[in-house]
């Protein structure tokens, strides 16, 4: 059976890997490149959720902090690697300190809060060269990286993440991380040290996190405060209604992107009315997840 | 809503149609929260589905890329004073709620739904009462707010998600009645002051 799961891993990146490939056509390879981001995005949030038991409705800010630092040091003619280290280190801590903090409901709260101060403050970020002003409700530009190395980054990091969020759980550390999330007091009581579960399943989303913010926003060469919106925030809350396993999110974080192409193609922005309809729906999934769990 | 009805119909009756209609979107909220959600976190994300639901429904319905207006002929320093006439008005009356014996159910309610319902307090009658409360004073302040704002379908995103940002942050505080309101108040005042003076609301 875990022999199964882990083959179906291997499988499902490498058909969604291989397709644009076959295709050969610059939108498919730019649709499943954004799809494969989204996919990182979506598995960052898996940790936090399936090992920590602490789901976040505000996780944009994750992939935002990262984009955002890198474009700010970008346009003030600084490299793009310390801003990573800048953001893995704040996300790492903000994330590490609610889990510690805060319970379930109040972590959920606490994020989608943080999220949308920073959607709001966003626009108010602006620099300013002389006459020329960059930044605000435009944003930030960054260099221009071709397609085709965005494409096999990412779904380089996806393979690489899927793998790690799959294996995991097989492993000794996974399964402790596993039981803080099902019961933290029991978990606690058989001497699991649950700080050190939260480190970890921190870290792990902190990591993807930042992968896929500077994966985001150098595949637009732009970034601009609708990274912090509730949209991004509320997608992997959406995806994982189809359940918690890394083939799973994956597969359902390309559908769902590709569902909410189509939907526009109907109306602008007609995916948002699917989107509600499935938030509301959520609950109900959501304790099915539970009872799996 | 308003605006929509008050292009058609006199003020008064708009303003009863837009009671109505609203107390009807709240009633369906208040059914899908009891059927599908179970607690506070599940009754949120129903809550903002639904906000999102009704925004892109409006926007969709009313399609227009201009902001819209009410015109009256009364001053603007009137709709402002109702405004907080109003708010006057909502405060006394959730304070007379908490200090009624029904106070202490509702308290109660807060306090632990599950643990309340054991003791045999009617949760789903209260919830839908202080729902319908709120829903009325809402659509009123939307009214009234309707003649000193620019009007568009999506106006209503802004306070949904300040509305959950102000309470997520007044939750942490603790307490329950009328000590969850204050904070809420509070918080709402540092906020309002704060975006103020960061040039923006």
């Amino acid at each position: 059976m875990k022999a199964i799961q882990a083959v179906t891993t291997i499988l499902a990146v490498a058909t969604l890997f291989t397709i644009p490939l076959l295709l050969d056509n610059y939108f498919v390879t730019w649709l499943f490149t954004l799809a494969a981001i989204y996919s990182i995005f979506t598995i960052s949030w898996g940790f936090l959720e399936r090992y920590s038991g602490r789901p976040s409705l505000g996780h944009a800010s994750a992939l935002g902090i990262p984009a955002y630092l890198a474009a700010i040091s970008y346009n003030l003619g600084f490299g793009i690697l310390t801003p990573a280290l800048v953001s893995l280190l704040v996300i790492f801590l903000l994330y590490y300190l609610l889990s510690l903090k805060l319970g379930k409901k109040e972590f959920i709260f606490a994020t989608f809060v943080i999220s949308i101060l920073l959607w709001v403050a966003a626009p108010r970020l602006v620099l300013g060269y002389g006459d020329t002003m960059v930044g605000g409700e435009e944003g930030f530009f960054l260099p221009h990286v071709p397609l085709k190395t965005i494409y096999l980054l990412s779904f380089l990091t996806l393979f690489i993440t899927a793998m790690i969020y799959d294996f995991l759980a097989r492993t000794g550390l996974g399964i402790k991380m596993g039981a803080v999330r099902d019961d933290e007091l029991a978990a606690k009581a058989l001497g699991v040290k649950i700080s050190r579960m939260k480190f970890f399943a921190s870290l792990l989303s902190t990591l993807t996190a930042v992968a896929a913010g500077y994966l985001y926003s150098f595949q637009f060469s732009h970034v601009s405060p609708e990274i912090f919106s509730v949209e991004l925030s509320v997608f992997p809350l959406i995806v994982s209604i189809g359940g918690l396993s890394a083939p799973r999110m994956t597969f359902l974080s390309f559908a769902l992107l590709f569902a909410a192409r189509a939907l526009n193609a109907l109306a602008p922005q007609f995916h948002l009315v699917f989107y509600a309809a499935l938030l509301i729906l959520f609950p109900i999934f959501g304790r099915r997840l539970y009872a799996q769990g | 809503m308003y605006f929509a009805l008050e292009e058609y119909l006199p003020l008064t009756y708009a303003l009863i149609l837009s009671v109505v209609a609203s107390v009807s979107l709240s009633s369906i909220l208040f059914i899908l929260t009891q059927k599908i959600g179970r607690e506070t976190v599940g009754r949120t994300i129903i809550a903002l589905g639904y906000g999102i639901a009704l925004e892109e429904a409006f926007r969709l319905w009313y399609r227009t890329s201009y902001f819209l207006t009410v015109t009256t002929d009364i001053p603007l320093l009137f709709w402002e004073q109702l405004r907080i006439a109003l708010f006057v008005a909502f405060i006394i009356i959730l304070a007379l709620f908490y200090l009624s014996p029904k106070g202490l159910k509702i308290k109660f309610i807060e306090e632990d739904a599950e643990l309340a319902e054991l003791y045999g307090v009617n949760t789903s009658l209260y919830s839908f009462f202080l729902l319908l409360i709120s829903t009325i004073f809402v659509t009123l302040l939307g009214a009234i707010s309707s003649v000193s704002s620019a009007i568009f379908p999506s106006m209503g995103w802004g306070p949904l998600v300040s509305g959950i940002v102000v309470y997520g942050i007044a939750s942490q505080l603790g307490g329950v009645g009328m000590r969850v309101q204050l904070n809420v108040l509070v918080v709402s005042a540092i906020l309002g002051i704060a975006f103020a003076v960061g040039g923006g609301i």
